[in-house]
């Protein structure tokens, strides 16, 4: 290595030799030329112009690391002069490439700045002192690219916020990337994240799903059709639905880069639905519910209706008849004490459904006030049953009673009837011509009364509908009344703290346990 | 005039219909056959009962009225007894002729009405 200073001819002056003078001044790239201790010896016009100075004279001769690293030191970009590439490359004799130099311009603009330092060398490629620079303005690429990794910013944030897990298998490379939320929605395990695997991840989905075959069709089909979007639902085996859409992903121009999938957790959302369309049904079954009962009522009210106005009637027919034809033929007292009779009974049958109608709607509301008081359970029993002998023998069904008593206890009187009553009243609609038993039996806690009739009975399927409002196992065509007796007596007894429940067989006729506990349970 | 009187049978589920039309009937001279069941009512006219109307409830236990009216074509002689449905079912005013009945007497109904309607066919 020479240890001399530029030799004239060479840079002298600053003025290089006529041909390398036209091509230093024709080309874009600043170029500089620097002596063994750093001062500028030579610029080009180009160089003159990127670095914000009139003329050459006043690069010629300074130090060229103030010119470029001249910058308040508390900048963090601030290089020291051993760090600075231009010392490295008169001392260290090494070329060196800074690709990003922020370089302030003596009117305060900053430019971005391309700069590589070159040792000199001679033209017998023998190393001399001194260093030559090229430096390019690089501003507006910075900005694209400042710009670009902006956009790439939002685009992983979007995507890292996004409700969709979204995966993307890259062409040919079959490079995997997903966002954090497919990754949770899958739970795919790290080796698979690390190995960017499509295939291992494509095994590891499929093994989640009810039905993989047809997921892995899907797959393979569109694999195999790159321009397809397809989007279906798909069943995982712990439960939950996801939505899935998946598209061709594709450069503005056309080229393709591979797919993406989205994936989006819809189990909320579909069981939602699903409680709504069970909700609907309900309701529609609700209102079909109460218009039968409505139609059923009707006819229900208009049968003793019938009978009360062709027996009262057929009195004023017979008092009118008698009066044209004189004192002589007065209406026996027993007759018109035996019609009245027929009319009052008539009148009470009319009361009980009404009764029955507006216990529907104390009941529905919840406004069923008990009066309780103590009582025999065993006489009452046998009173009712007693009250009841008669319209069961019109069904030919001859009734008996095993209650051995006394079975005490704190119960509401009418309401307890009431139970007994429809019980009954039901062992003589479906067990007509057969016989009733009714018994009761006790504990220390509880009084159990059955009314058993060997009618046409329940089938399985029917026996817990039978207690709910306007519910009948058999069809209205064939049995009066307004699906309402077991449903009332099974309220009632749920509000006296006990239970009812049915023991039969199609055919086999029905037995009907009322179980009440001697006290009414303390209120909450 | 009282010796060609014809019987109503009356073929009705219910025990207070059954008791009152009985009871209303008698006292007017008619007479009344009574039948629980329509298949009761198949029995009595296979037996031989001649009546001049039947009055027939639709919704009863065991065969319907509708059943009834098929079943009866069966019986000689049944089939050209007037039947009128004794119903309060709502449909009855548009349901009697399709079902071979003459007419229909709805529940609740008139005395004097119903008692057309027997006059008209058993006296």
């Amino acid at each position: 290595m020479r240890s001399r200073n530029l030799t004239p001819g060479q840079l002298d002056g600053a003025e290089p030799p006529p041909l390398a003078a036209e091509v230093l001044a024709s080309i874009g790239e600043a170029v500089v030329a620097l002596d063994g201790l750093g001062a500028c010896r030579y610029a080009n016009p180009a160089a003159v112009r990127l670095l914000g100075v009139s003329g050459v004279d006043q690069l010629v001769g300074r130090d060229m690391h103030d010119i470029l690293h001249a910058r308040p030191p508390e900048d963090p970009a601030a290089h020291s002069r051993d760090e600075c590439p231009i010392a490295r490359a008169l001392v260290r004799g090494s070329a060196t490439h800074i690709t990003h130099e922020v370089f302030r311009r003596p009117d305060g603009a900053t430019i971005d700045v391309d700069c590589r330092a070159y040792p000199l060398t001679g033209a017998d490629g023998e190393r001399m002192p001194g260093a030559a620079l090229t430096l390019v303005d690089v501003t507006a690429y910075r900005k694209v690219e400042e710009e670009n990794l902006f956009r790439k910013m939002l685009l992983d944030a979007q995507s890292e916020a996004s409700i969709e897990g979204i995966l993307v298998v890259a062409g040919d490379t079959k490079m995997l990337s997903f966002n954090r939320r497919a990754v949770e929605m899958w739970g795919v395990p790290q080796h698979i994240i690390d190995a960017r695997s499509d295939e291992l991840a494509l095994a590891y989905v499929l093994q989640k799903l009810v039905d993989p075959q047809a997921f892995l069709a899907k797959v393979e089909y569109l694999y195999a059709h790159p321009d397809e979007e397809s989007r279906d639902l798909i069943q995982l085996k712990d439960g939950r639905t996801f939505d899935r859409y998946s598209a061709p992903l594709r450069s503005p121009q056309g080229v393709d880069h591979g797919r993406v999938w989205f994936f989006r957790d819809i189990t909320e959302m579909k069981q939602a639905q699903e409680e709504m369309a069970h909700l609907y049904d309900e309701a529609r079954r609700a209102v079909r519910a109460r218009d039968d009962f409505l139609s059923i009522a009707s006819h229900e009210l208009r049968t003793p209706l019938t009978s009360l106005q062709l027996a009262t009637q057929s009195i004023v027919r017979q008092v009118k008849r008698r009066q044209t034809e004189g004192e002589a033929s007065q209406l026996p007292i027993e007759w018109v004490k035996e019609r009245i009779d027929g009319v009052l009974d008539l009148v009470s049958q009319l009361s009980a459904l009404i009764d029955n109608l507006l216990d529907i709607s104390r009941l529905s509301t919840g406004r069923l006030e008990l009066a309780t008081e103590q009582l025999d359970l065993a006489e009452l029993v046998r009173e009712v049953v007693q009250r009841h002998a008669e319209q069961l023998a019109s069904h030919g069904c001859q009734v008996s009673v095993d209650a051995p008593g006394p079975a005490p206890g704190s119960w509401d009187r009418l309401r307890l009837a009431q139970v007994l009553t429809n019980l009954l009243s039901n062992a003589g609609k479906y067990g007509r011509g057969k016989p009733v038993a009714v018994t009761l039996s006790q504990d220390a806690g509880a009084a159990r009364v059955t009314v058993r009739d060997n009618g046409i009975g329940i089938a399985p399927a029917d026996r817990q509908r039978i207690f709910e409002r306007f519910e009948r196992a058999v069809s209205s065509s064939q049995y009066s009344g307004f699906g309402l007796g077991l449903w009332i007596v099974s309220e009632i007894v749920k509000a006296m703290g006990g239970s009812i429940t049915v023991d039969s067989a199609l055919g086999a006729g029905a037995s009907f346990t009322v179980t009440l506990p001697r006290q009414l349970p303390s209120p909450k | 005039m009282t010796l060609t009187r014809r019987a109503v049978l009356l073929i009705d589920d219910d025990p207070t219909i059954r008791s009152t039309v009985s009871r209303v009937l008698a006292d007017e001279g008619w007479e009344v056959r009574l039948a629980d069941t329509a298949q009761e009512g198949l029995t009595q006219l296979a037996g031989g009962l001649q009546p001049g109307l039947i009055l027939l409830d639709l919704t009863m236990p065991g065969l319907t009225g509708a059943e009834f009216m098929e079943l009866r074509q069966d019986i000689p002689g049944a089939a050209s007894v007037p039947v009128y449905l004794f119903t309060a079912m709502r449909g009855a005013a548009e349901q009697w002729a399709a079902l071979g009945a003459q007419g229909f007497v709805p529940k609740p109904v008139r005395l004097e009405q119903f008692l057309r309607v027997v006059e008209q066919h058993c006296g």
